[in-house]
């Protein structure tokens, strides 16, 4: 990653590639703060040009990711306080359209299976359990001390317990 | 049984499918960063000259001038950005932005932000009023105008597409009699309902409409991810009749009610290259969808997913960055 990152920071064609290769972590983590495919589109889109704009002046190419997504965090963070604002209606959550065939949970993904949370409790275990950064990582991301991120996934995985009972969940 | 954690652990490997919609964003934002940030250059270039020139201004004029300056280069930064900087100005109302000018200072404030305004005079706005216009999407073709109706409340604007307009009008100024002015503005997308032979319109199903009826009316008829209708071909031969221009129909019922009841009626047609899509959702359980809905779309695809047996996913997609999923099937 660390060689991409300095590649990109002179190659369009490494940019791209540095991209493509950490969109799915991009798309997981917009995914719990935003409902709205457009508006997830725009936090991404957003996101990509500032990173274009300022990854010449990232003195540490081991940071870029962490970097990046406190970036897309801040995109998603602008954008629903936006429509909050505005009162513009935050639409149901697109993704219930697929529910249907996500009948069994043999079938269910990271990001259907943490969607009740609260979107806090959602980045935080996409970052810990879908991207694999640790807590005090976490905690320099969301700008939070590392004990509130530890507590924070405590609680969100309580809260999955009581949600899902652990009745579906048989060994095979 | 398996512990949250382990749970967690398991989903988190599996391969996340990122919605089509989100990977052209991604392709075409990569595709015009350099443009982007070259825009971005010039902007900031223009800034730091019209500042000097500024500085360079008599003491009097020099107070004016710089707010002058700082308004013309935000100013013009929305032009070319419309969609990021508009936004907290206007209203928005199904994917448009719009604002209602009803005087000519105001009018001048936007012309000097959107050039391509229609010319407007103080006299034109004792009896007329502007409504402006912007699509979300950035990769709006040309829209305008092709209907305006009122009732006592409201007045109706009817958005449509100019697929053959070259000049891709990003903002639609509109000038508007105030004979029609009214409370409320409601601007959508014009609607064009398919019709084919022996067409039931949606309006008039039954409401107790069943799978069995749409069975026997030749519809494509899924049921929790199984067509049952003996014309499962019609899919993947409506998608392929379309992708070489062949105008078709077809009227996709899809059932579910394992978690809740809901049957959704997609009427798709292809004509005049693109799809229209009328959908009744009005059987759902789920009130807040109980609705009918229109949209046009530029492209159908089956894409196929294994997951533990082939699963095909019918879904229409549009330049305006619309997708929608109109079902499952195994």
């Amino acid at each position: 990653m660390e060689e991409l990152v300095k590649k990109a920071k002179e190659d369009d064609e490494a940019f791209d590639e540095l991209i493509n290769s950490i969109k799915s972590d991009l798309y997981c983590i917009a995914r719990t703060r935003l409902n709205d495919m457009d508006d997830i589109a725009d936090a991404i889109q957003d996101t990509i040009l500032t990173c274009y704009k300022n990854i010449r002046k990232l003195k540490n190419d081991k940071v870029f990711k962490p970097w990046l997504i406190k970036i897309l965090i801040s995109k998603c963070n602008n954008i629903y306080n936006k429509k909050k604002k505005y009162n513009i209606s935050i639409e149901e959550n697109e993704m219930d359209k697929y529910i249907e065939v996500e009948d069994n949970l043999e079938k269910i993904d990271f990001e259907m299976f943490i969607k009740n949370l609260s979107p806090d409790e959602q980045t935080i275990l996409t970052l810990y359990y879908y991207s694999g950064y640790t807590t005090k990582e976490i905690g320099h991301i969301m700008r939070k001390n590392e004990n509130t991120i530890k507590t924070k996934i405590r609680r969100a995985k309580d809260k999955l317990r009581q949600e899902y009972g652990g009745e579906l969940y048989e060994r095979n | 049984m398996k512990e949250i954690e382990e749970v967690l652990k398991d989903l988190s490997k599996k391969d996340t499918i990122i919605p089509q919609q989100i990977e052209h964003r991604i392709d075409y934002t990569l595709k015009t960063k350099q443009k982007n940030e070259i825009n971005y250059k010039i902007r900031k270039l223009l800034t730091s000259t019209i500042t000097i020139i500024l500085v360079l201004l008599g003491t009097s004029g020099l107070v004016y001038g710089l707010t002058t300056a700082y308004e013309y280069f935000t100013q013009k930064t929305a032009v070319s950005n419309y969609s990021y900087d508009y936004k907290e100005d206007m209203e928005y109302m199904n994917r448009f932005y719009y604002k209602k000018i009803t005087n000519f200072n105001d009018y001048l404030k936007y012309k000097e932000n959107m050039s391509n305004l229609i010319e407007m005079t103080e006299e034109d706005f004792k009896d007329n009023f502007l409504l402006i216009i912007i699509s979300t999407s950035p990769y709006m073709p040309g829209i305008y105008v092709s209907n305006i109706e009122t009732d006592d409340k409201i007045l109706y604007v009817e958005i449509d597409r100019d697929n053959e307009n070259e000049s891709q009008k990003e903002i639609l100024s509109v000038k508007i009699s105030n004979t029609l002015d009214r409370d409320e503005i409601h601007v959508d997308r014009a609607k064009k309902i398919p019709k084919s032979d022996g067409y039931v319109p949606l309006e008039e199903l039954p409401k107790d409409y069943s799978k069995e009826q749409a069975v026997l009316d030749n519809c494509v008829v899924i049921y929790n991810s199984e067509v049952i209708s003996d014309n499962k071909f019609r899919i993947e031969q409506f998608v392929e009749n379309t992708k070489n221009n062949k105008e078709d129909f077809i009227r996709i019922v899809r059932v579910q009610d394992k978690i809740d009841y809901s049957m959704s009626i997609f009427d798709i047609q292809y004509i005049e290259n693109e799809y229209r899509v009328y959908l009744d959702q009005t059987r759902c359980n789920n009130e807040k969808v109980q609705d009918y809905i229109y949209n046009t779309y530029s492209n159908m695809e089956i894409s196929s997913y294994n997951m533990n047996v082939k699963l095909n996913q019918i879904e229409l997609s549009n330049e305006f960055k619309e997708n929608l999923c109109v079902g499952f099937y195994f």
